[in-house]
């Protein structure tokens, strides 16, 4: 079943889908959802995309809507403005049952703070990543066909 | 009627909901514990050994093959964009190996492993699978091993922790490897270990010599072997 998908996913775009870094493949799942989702509502011309990039995904934004921009030259989402979030991470703790954002250390040596894989309050258990691991398109707008809706 | 037309062939906007649409990364950890239960229902204990480039991630599964070779039937998978050099050189201990060319790929993930898992023969109760040298693409990749295990040594320099946090966080276990060259490279090997307890408490770290085997028992300890 699993190789039937990658298939499918991959039937999308010809010879270009040869995976690169690991932003294409991401951009590769992002822009099937993009083209399926707005085809399967009769969209003619995709105007807007919303994507939400998890703080412990190991993604760069700009990199993933570099991918994206490529993946959808000659598609409907061609000239589509691509707007990124980024979701910041959420954790359980199994010991004490803390839920909330991780703890972040400042390190003046780097330009950017370390999340701490610790439970910021009981600094002992093992947390669980409730939020911020993913990267999804969150909606898009798209403009439907004229002649579908006298339909 | 001229009004009218006009309107229609504005077409309409309108705003599709996608965020109930399959997540690639989400896929992926879903095909990675479907991986893991295959594998533990085959009896098979599993490792993901991941690390920087000329690390020693190699070398240390030579040494654990050797070491855990009377106890274990073992078999490897060997990630690697185009040759088979790594799987040649832990074949070369009696292991099983089975080659996976990634091609262009940074990363192994769990659809290539659910492939490759089929090929592993029946009669092997640990296996090894070595991912492609890069600590980052692979932390976002589980493939669905019981450990995983990331490999970094002293002459990468003293930085390599404090760059790469996420796949620390992921690693059950971190070697801390070439010791012995800490000394000439200038590296603290302690303060590797401090950087690797700060953003992960929970992963533990093992310091090896993988050349002379020092930090073997250890690390064979740590994965629960």
């Amino acid at each position: 079943m699993c190789s039937h998908r990658r298939r499918d996913r991959r039937a999308y775009f010809s010879p270009r889908t040869l995976g690169l870094m690991h932003e294409m493949s991401v951009a590769q799942g992002a822009a099937e959802a993009v083209l399926k989702g707005a085809r399967r509502e009769g969209a003619v011309k995709i105007i807007r995309i919303n994507l939400e990039v998890g703080q412990l995904t190991f993604l760069n934004p700009e990199q993933v809507i570099f991918w994206l921009k490529e993946l959808f030259k000659d598609t409907e989402a061609e000239e589509a403005e691509i707007i990124h979030k980024i979701i910041p991470a959420r954790v359980r703790c199994s010991r004490c049952g803390y839920e909330g954002p991780l703890q972040v250390k400042e390190d003046p040596l780097f330009h950017q703070a370390l999340p701490v894989f610790a439970c910021p309050k009981c600094e002992r258990g093992s947390l669980e990543i409730l939020e911020g691991r993913d990267c999804i398109v969150r909606d898009i707008e798209i403009e439907t066909s004229p002649d579908d809706q006298t339909e | 009627m001229t009004f009218h037309t006009y309107s229609v062939k504005l077409g309409m906007h309108k705003i599709v909901d996608l965020a109930s649409e399959e997540s690639l990364l989400a896929h992926n950890r879903e095909l990675a514990e479907k991986i893991n239960k295959q594998l533990k229902e085959r009896g098979i204990r599993s490792v993901d050994v991941m690390g920087a480039i000329g690390s020693g991630k190699t070398t240390i599964l030579e040494k654990l093959s050797e070491r855990l070779k009377d106890r274990y039937r073992i078999g490897a998978l060997a990630g690697d964009l185009t040759t088979t050099i790594d799987a040649d050189r832990i074949g070369a201990h009696g292991v099983k190996t089975f080659q996976i060319n990634t091609g262009k790929e940074c990363h192994l993930d769990a659809h290539f492993i659910s492939h490759a898992v089929d090929k592993v023969s029946e009669d092997i109760d640990l296996l090894f699978i070595e991912n492609v040298g890069n600590l980052i693409c692979p932390a976002d990749f589980p493939l669905g091993a019981d450990k995983r295990m990331v490999v970094i040594s002293v002459t990468e320099g003293p930085y390599m922790v404090k760059k790469h946090p996420y796949i620390f966080r992921e690693a059950d276990v971190a070697v801390i490897n070439k010791k012995d060259l800490a000394e000439p490279m200038q590296v603290s090997v302690k303060q590797l270990k401090e950087d690797v307890k700060t953003i992960s408490p929970g992963t533990r770290v093992v310091i090896m010599c993988a050349r002379t085997g020092e930090g073997i028992e250890e690390l064979i300890l740590a994965l629960e072997l």
